[in-house]
């Protein structure tokens, strides 16, 4: 859904885009953008998608924000006007807090790490070879597999004592450990499963804006006496700050928006040492049938969501057009 | 400043050999401006120089050093991009200061260096300019400026003004010239207009099929080719080739049957080939009228044809005619009241006329005016 946000912000800047083009080609401009020619060209273009994305998207998230003023008791026919209560209800909640703290540890020990890892992979794999591409394929691997079946595969890897893990720990002479059973280690395991799933995926991303810096930047960087070190510093990372800026957004909304390994390997557990917000949702939703709670949830992490993708795109576009 | 030298450098991507062997010198503070068609070489001799490109074999030398194994960044070279490659994420400042930055001077420092550079190619106002928001002469102005400030021993550009309109390419062009003569820094520059190649170059290096043809200042160059490549290719309509075949010791046959006598030294020359093509520049030949047979001499050849086309250049008409079946190209101040569809009468001397030979292209003679 949130991706989704994104992506009709994006056509409506193109929209603009493709406007603001069409009057420029006109003689003058004289119309008011929103009612000349291109405007409404582009709206018809856009309305069918639009259409859906208010019906399924747009509508529910209003729904879902009324929703988080009311309660309704189970079993009780009338919706009751609480205003802020279930706010207060929640945050009153520890399981909530908790769930807040190891998302935002999951993400912080997530997101960066698979991005560095992405773009060093990017890095050593820019160019094109029969070898390099076997490589790109099997680092690219992990994100076809859906990720609950990535999880049920890394219950064998994690498995006390006969799992992979442990297995070859065991030669050389370290003791098993309970890799998704203590509290301590639990989310950390599922944090490492979830950069090894990631990290290809943000190396394809990271490839295709190495690919599109020219040559000829690297070459006068040569010739002006840049080592490896500086050109990386000068010359690719400024170049690619688009890029890293849209991969970023990317994990970030994929750091909240999957649990899928949660339900697999942990249910939360042990201890709601694992539990994510999400999850927590989940939880409040289908288990304990606190609907009221799990809706005022999802208003805020929604909200976070939306603040955390407008301000990283508008950074991002404001981060200069690299076409001179 | 250094002086260049090339040995024998060659270069092939796969099995197919782009440099053939060229032998190069160029002298401490030379303009020397690489020519040829498409494909033939030059920005690859350029990259080789610059150690973007790597040898297969041979010897370039740098003043005294061999560059061969010297990395790039220590070869003290800046090189000029066909698109200037400017950073798009830095200031023009930073941009012109970007290679003092990477040898660790300082900023104050720098700011200076950078201010003064600026200040000698007009851009003092634009330093805190991003590129994208700067004209093509102001870009091309921004890259000159990384160039020279580190003050390097060599300038490479590589077809820099390629990109500008024709105006602004001229004033690039004199602007550079300029910078040259005031710098005299040691500089190859590549380009496919033979006009910038004649203005700017002291010397200028033909090149074609990854063989240096001929290496000479302009005007020696085209006065003197040393073959049928060379001579087509300076000189613009390019010069005029006619097929003639050797009737006797000092006479050729023209495929109309016209016959004309050689002056000696040409006749010597030829010794024994059977079959010379006549090269002709456009401005040699003369429309002549019809009644002035007194231009009629036994080293002149003398023929009448329809004109297709009339080109004004101003002062001077470009009139284009045939002989036999091929097209000629005639330049001349006095056109002699020609008209299109008209019959004119053409005429011209041995005397100017290049010898070629039909088999391998290389031109026999010195024109007899220049020899
Ligand atoms: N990286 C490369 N790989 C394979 N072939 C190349 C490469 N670079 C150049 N060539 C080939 O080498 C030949 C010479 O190229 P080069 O760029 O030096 O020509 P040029 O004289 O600069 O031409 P132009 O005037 O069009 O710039 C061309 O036939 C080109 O196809
Ligand atoms: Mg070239």
């Amino acid at each position: 859904m949130m991706v989704d946000a994104c992506h009709l912000w994006l056509a409506m800047r193109k929209v603009k885009y493709m406007a603001d083009n069409v009057t420029a080609r006109g003689k003058k401009r004289l119309l008011k953008p929103f009612y000349n020619a291109g405007y409404i060209k582009a709206w018809l273009y856009l309305a069918p998608a639009l259409l859906f994305l208010i019906l399924f998207t747009y509508y529910p998230m209003v729904q879902v924000l009324w929703d988080s003023f009311f309660l309704k008791e189970y079993g009780a026919e009338k919706k009751l006007f609480v205003a802020f209560d279930n706010y207060r209800r929640l945050f009153a909640d520890e399981d909530f807090i908790t769930a807040v703290k190891n998302n935002l540890i999951y993400a912080i020990g997530t997101v960066i790490p698979s991005i560095v890892i992405g773009f060093g992979f990017a890095l050593s794999l820019t160019q094109s070879s029969r070898f390099k591409n076997c490589i790109r394929s099997l680092l690219f691997f992990p994100t076809l597999v859906p990720l609950v079946a990535a999880a049920a595969l890394w219950i064998f890897i994690y498995f006390p004592g006969i799992g992979l893990l442990d297995y070859y720990l065991a030669k050389l002479g370290i003791q098993s450990t309970d890799w998704l059973g203590d509290p301590d280690i639990a989310l950390y395991s599922l944090m490492i499963l979830t950069i090894w799933k990631n990290a290809g995926f943000y190396m394809l991303f990271f490839i295709a804006g190495l690919q599109g810096i020219g040559e000829e930047y690297y070459e006068a960087a040569s010739l002006e006496g840049a080592g490896w070190w500086q050109k990386l510093r000068y010359v690719t990372l400024p170049l690619l700050a688009p890029t890293s800026a849209f991969v970023f957004v990317i994990a970030l909304i994929h750091v909240f928006t999957h649990v899928d390994h949660v339900i697999v390997m942990t249910l939360g557990g042990p201890m709601g040492s694992t539990n994510l917000v999400l999850y927590y949702i989940y939880q409040n939703a289908h288990e304990f049938n606190d609907l009221a709670k799990a809706t005022t949830a999802t208003v805020l992490s929604v909200m976070v969501l939306l603040a955390i993708s407008f301000f990283s795109i508008r950074t991002m576009e404001r981060g200069i057009h690299y076409e001179s | 400043m250094a002086s260049i030298e090339f040995k024998q450098i060659c270069k092939s991507y796969g099995n197919i050999s782009v440099i053939k062997g060229i032998d190069l010198e160029i002298k401490d503070g030379e303009l020397v401006v690489f020519v040829g068609p498409s494909g033939c070489g030059k920005s690859t001799l350029l990259r080789l120089l610059a150690g973007l490109e790597e040898e297969d074999s041979g010897s370039m030398y740098i003043g005294e050093t061999l560059v061969n194994s010297i990395a790039p960044k220590d070869r003290n070279i800046a090189m000029i991009f066909q698109n200037y490659a400017l950073y798009p994420h830095m200031t023009v400042a930073e941009n012109i200061g970007f290679g003092l930055k990477l040898r660790g001077m300082n900023k104050k420092k720098r700011a200076r260096a950078v201010d003064e550079t600026a200040s000698l190619l007009g851009l003092k106002h634009l330093l805190t300019k991003q590129p994208r928001q700067l004209s093509g002469g102001q870009r091309q102005r921004v890259a000159m400026g990384r160039a020279i400030i580190r003050n390097p021993e060599v300038f490479l550009m590589d077809e820099p003004l390629s990109n500008l309109d024709a105006k602004l390419r001229n004033q690039m062009r004199i602007e550079i010239r300029k910078l040259q003569r005031r710098l005299k820094t040691t500089t190859i520059f590549v380009t496919h207009d033979q006009i910038e190649a004649m203005t700017l170059a002291d010397r200028i290096v033909v090149l074609n099929d990854g063989k240096v043809q001929q290496v000479g200042a302009p005007s020696k160059l085209y006065s003197s080719p040393v073959n049928k490549f060379v001579a087509g290719f300076l000189g613009s309509p390019s010069i005029n080739f006619i097929h003639a075949r050797r009737t006797g010791d000092n006479e050729l046959t023209l495929p109309d049957g016209q016959c004309v006598l050689l002056p000696m030294d040409q006749a010597q020359i030829l010794s024994d080939l059977r079959e010379v093509e006549i090269g002709i520049r456009p401005e040699q030949i003369n429309i002549v009228k019809k009644s002035d047979q007194t231009a009629m001499e036994k080293n002149t050849i003398t023929w009448s044809s329809s004109v297709s086309l009339i080109e004004s250049l101003g002062s001077e008409k470009l009139v284009y005619s045939f002989h036999g079946e091929h097209e000629v190209a005639i330049k001349t101040t006095n056109s002699n009241g020609a008209l299109e569809g008209s019959n004119i009468q053409l005429s011209f001397s041995m005397n100017n006329a290049h010898l070629f030979a039909l088999n391998d292209g290389r031109c026999l003679s010195p024109v007899a005016g220049n020899a």
